[in-house]
């Protein structure tokens, strides 16, 4: 294209005229352009004019501001009159001229340096990126005291502000305070923070935990020990919430040590606890609970008596050998013999943590029958009412003697009924057959409380009443239902075990054996918290802290306990 | 030989920080186990105390070096016990956090504070690593110096370029104003060459390493017959090579001189950040007790 350049500077008065020839004329602040626009403004290369089926054709190279007529334009036919900004240069297409395809006039300005030095053009470093260190600190502190300390204070501080920022998605809550996810128990109370932090910068309280956990019970009585800090000990000391993993129990054993090691230094003569700081190499042996019966009162008192003692024995006052029952070879069973196992009496709670306590009417009378005259096999006595089974014998006797078909022989008989006519016996039989009963039913009474059914289980006592009679007494009877009630053992996990390996039964000749396992037969299996080859065995997996046998600790006893022991009590 | 900042009074801060992270490890592995170790326990709240006060000391080295008249140590001292114990922190703050992790403001403070001891010490490295490196790059010039041998260099170029023909002194007048070094700061960190140079016949064209020119230059001396001209051409593209070989050491100069420096851009701002989750860690743990 042949184009006509008239180019005037701001100084200058006419226009300097040149022909380019050429596909392409350039303009920039280089000097390898065409038209060279001497400002700073201007990039090296700014825009470029052609020719497009004979229009001139205006194209601006990368982005920089160019206005065609005062719009910023990125490239555009151009028709004569447009003007054409850039920096301090602007371009005017004039009318076409003879000879040429175009004609343009350029006014420029001179404006600063040519070039830039190449030295001052190196922006160095973060100035390049507009981030400057300053900035980069101000812009994070801000951003997160923002949102980890302005936004989370307003829930603690604006009960109002509270929920709608919990719902809210996008803002964070008190939620980025959370240190740990809570135990799987309190999961129910979500994220509502204040439910159990209920004071800003105050700990967790006690009564806190109690308005739900009701039911917890005191570890020891508050009034025999009220120095040993129980009453300030705080839920949380064992109870340690927001840890990952969540353990909410503590489980070790230092907790309990810690006073139970030296117990008789703080219990002094109120306990009679033995000191205990390990399982394996520091626990007395175990205790039983046993079941005592007290002529004077006529009642059963529970007296603790060590596994350790050589002399201990059961006072259930049964007659029971085991090992006649576990006899291998069988015992006699109602119709044969049977082999007996533990199962065959003992059974399984509901759960299998323990068992249900044996009853002579579910666990012995499928052998053991309370049948007392062979002629009549199905008629049985009542369990456990030794003083109604002479009234008993009496009346069922006499029935026969009075109205059976069927006695023995020599019995009286009885005339005939003859229609129309009440029959009754004289007088005199009547009474020859009563004495006849009478004498039966003590004979009989005699055999079982001496010789058979009763006899073969119960001490029984033949005294003679008033009237000459023979009268029998049963020694009551009592089974241990829970041999240790001081600490919790769970029988499932054992089940693998064998009964005879904790218990010994099948030597077992007489009831007066304890037969539960003494601290050395767990210590075979379980060891002490360092222990490398058994079982770890803290004190809370077989004792618990909250004693059900002692006061709620919700209630006055805890709450007010201060002035209660400053009170009346010396 | 001045004495480094490391090894200085004989490695008297890197001992004492070797004692806390020791004493640190024992307090945690000794403490009651009565509960999982976490940051609340008695050795969780004595490794936290330690930790804090640290994270004030550790930052408030940006104070002392601008203290020229403090006669609190020295500088140097400081620097080297900045650099020692903040490792050391690393080791207090993840004991402090008994490795409980999880999406809250304690955590974040552990990964900020974190930040900053790598970047620190990646800052220890570069130090160790740069400072050599620029000296040979630059062969013991200054930057503004090596600019001062391309001005001169340029200055040599231009006056020759008028001997050339009108045609040829634009493209080379072009190129020198063509010229770029480090426009962003990527480029920087790269040493990347984004100059250009406008030729006739094909426009804009890249000139790495101001090949482009001498390829241009080359052809002109091929083909002319002017045996002036053909001389002024030989020395155009032996100062073209020169001033290609200057461009590439301030390059590498710049690029050298980032690295030294790129860490300060995560260790300062984050160390205020993690300054400010820390506080706010404290603030919340006593908040909701």
């Amino acid at each position: 294209m042949r184009l006509l350049i008239k180019t005037k500077l701001k100084n200058e008065e006419s226009f300097q005229e040149r022909t380019f020839l050429g596909a392409l004329l350039r303009l920039g602040r280089a000097s390898d352009q065409d038209i060279v626009i001497e400002d700073e403004a201007v990039p090296l290369s700014c825009c470029e004019f052609s020719l497009d089926a004979g229009e001139l054709r205006l194209s601006v190279l990368g982005k920089p501001l160019v206005f065609l007529n005062n719009k910023k334009t990125l490239g555009a036919r151009l028709r004569p009159g447009d003007k054409i900004n850039a920096g301090s240069c602007q371009v005017t297409v004039l009318e076409p001229v003879d000879g040429y395809d175009a004609a343009l006039a350029v006014f420029t300005e001179r404006r600063g340096r040519k070039t830039t030095e190449l030295q001052d053009s190196l922006r160095e470093s973060l100035a390049t990126t507009g981030v400057s260190k300053r900035g980069l600190s101000w812009l994070l502190v801000a951003g997160i005291l923002l949102t980890c300390l302005l936004a989370p204070l307003l829930v603690v501080l604006e009960p109002e502000l509270r929920e709608p920022i919990r719902a809210a998605v996008m803002i964070p809550d008190d939620g980025v305070w959370d240190s740990g996810p809570l135990h799987n128990a309190h999961r129910t109370i979500g994220d509502n923070c204040s439910a159990c932090h209920e004071t800003p910068f105050v700990k967790v309280q006690n009564n806190t935990c109690l308005n739900c956990h009701q039911q917890i019970t005191h570890h020891a009585s508050m009034f025999r020990f009220p120095d040993v800090g129980l009453g300030e000990a705080r839920c949380a000391t064992c109870h340690v919430e927001h840890n990952n993993p969540s353990a909410l129990i503590n489980k070790d054993s230092r907790g309990c040590t810690n006073c139970h090691g030296d117990v008789a230094t703080f219990a002094e003569t109120k306990t009679t606890l033995a000191p205990v700081s390990d399982f394996e190499f520091s626990h007395p042996e175990f205790k039983v609970s046993l079941q005592v019966y007290d002529q004077k009162f006529a009642g059963w008192n529970t007296q603790r008596v060590s596994l350790s003692e050589t002399n201990k024995q059961d006072s259930s006052q049964l007659k029971f050998p085991h090992d006649v029952h576990l006899n291998p070879e069988g015992i006699e069973g109602r119709d044969a013999r049977v082999v007996m196992g533990c199962a065959d009496c003992h059974q399984v709670e509901m759960g299998g943590a323990s068992y249900e306590p044996v009853r002579m009417e579910k666990d012995c009378s499928g052998c053991h029958q309370l049948t007392f005259d062979t002629d009549f096999p199905k008629r049985q006595l009542p369990h456990g009412e030794a003083n109604l089974l002479v009234p008993i014998l009496e009346e069922f006797y006499a029935r026969q003697t009075l109205v059976s078909q069927d006695l023995e022989p020599g019995r009286p008989t009885f005339p005939a009924q003859r229609p129309g006519k009440v029959t009754r016996m004289e007088a005199a039989l009547r009474e020859q057959a009563l004495v006849m009963a009478k004498r039966k039913a003590r004979s009989t009474a005699e055999m079982i409380f001496e010789e058979t059914t009763c006899a073969i289980c119960h001490d029984v006592t033949r005294s003679t009443t008033d009237t000459g009679q023979p009268s029998w007494t049963v020694l009551p009877v009592k089974l241990v239902a829970t041999w240790m009630p001081k600490s919790i053992f769970d029988h499932k996990p054992h089940a693998d075990q064998s009964c005879g390996d904790c218990h010994q039964a099948k030597a077992s000749a007489v009831a007066t054996d304890i037969l539960m396992p003494t601290l050395a037969s767990c210590q075979s299996c379980h060891g002490s918290e360092h222990s490398r080859n058994k079982v770890i065995s803290e004190c809370i997996d077989c004792h618990r802290f909250h004693n059900p046998n002692q006061g709620l600790m919700r209630g006055r006893e805890f709450s007010s306990l201060p002035t209660v022991l400053n009170g009346a009590k010396p | 030989m001045t004495e480094s900042f490391l090894v200085h009074r004989s490695m008297r801060w890197l001992r004492w920080a070797s004692l806390l992270v020791v004493l640190s490890i024992f307090g945690y592995v000794a403490q009651d186990p009565s509960v999982d170790p976490n940051g609340g326990s008695p050795v969780g709240y004595a490794l936290g105390g330690v930790a804090a006060i640290m994270m004030f000391w550790l930052i408030w080295l940006g104070r002392r070096k601008r203290d020229y008249l403090s006669d609190v140590g020295t500088v140097k001292g400081w620097t080297s016990a900045h650099v020692y114990l903040g490792v050391a922190l690393i080791f207090v703050a993840t004991l402090h956090t008994g490795f409980q992790f999880g999406a809250n403001v304690h955590t974040l403070a552990y990964i900020l504070m974190l930040l900053v001891c790598l970047s620190g010490i990646y800052g220890v490295w570069a130090y160790s690593r740069y400072p050599l490196r620029i000296n040979e790059n630059s062969r013991g010039k200054m930057r503004a110096a090596l600019f001062e041998d391309l001005k001169e260099e340029d200055r040599q170029i231009v006056r020759l370029s008028n001997q050339l023909g009108e045609e040829v002194d634009k493209v080379i007048r072009g190129a020198l104003e063509r010229t770029e070094i480090g426009m962003s700061y990527f480029d920087q960190l790269t040493a990347k060459d984004r100059s250009s140079v406008q030729l006739p016949d094909k426009g804009l064209c890249s000139n790495r390493d101001m090949k482009t020119v001498a390829e241009y230059l080359v052809k002109h001396l091929q083909n002319g017959d002017n045996a002036d001209e053909a001389e002024a051409l030989q020395r155009m593209l032996t100062l073209m090579g020169r001033r290609a070989r200057l461009l590439s050491r301030i390059r590498e100069d710049v690029r050298l001189t980032e690295l030294l420096r790129i860490w300060l851009i995560v260790h300062i701002p984050f160390a205020f950040a993690a300054l400010a989750a820390v506080t706010i860690h404290i603030i919340a743990v006593f908040i909701y007790w």
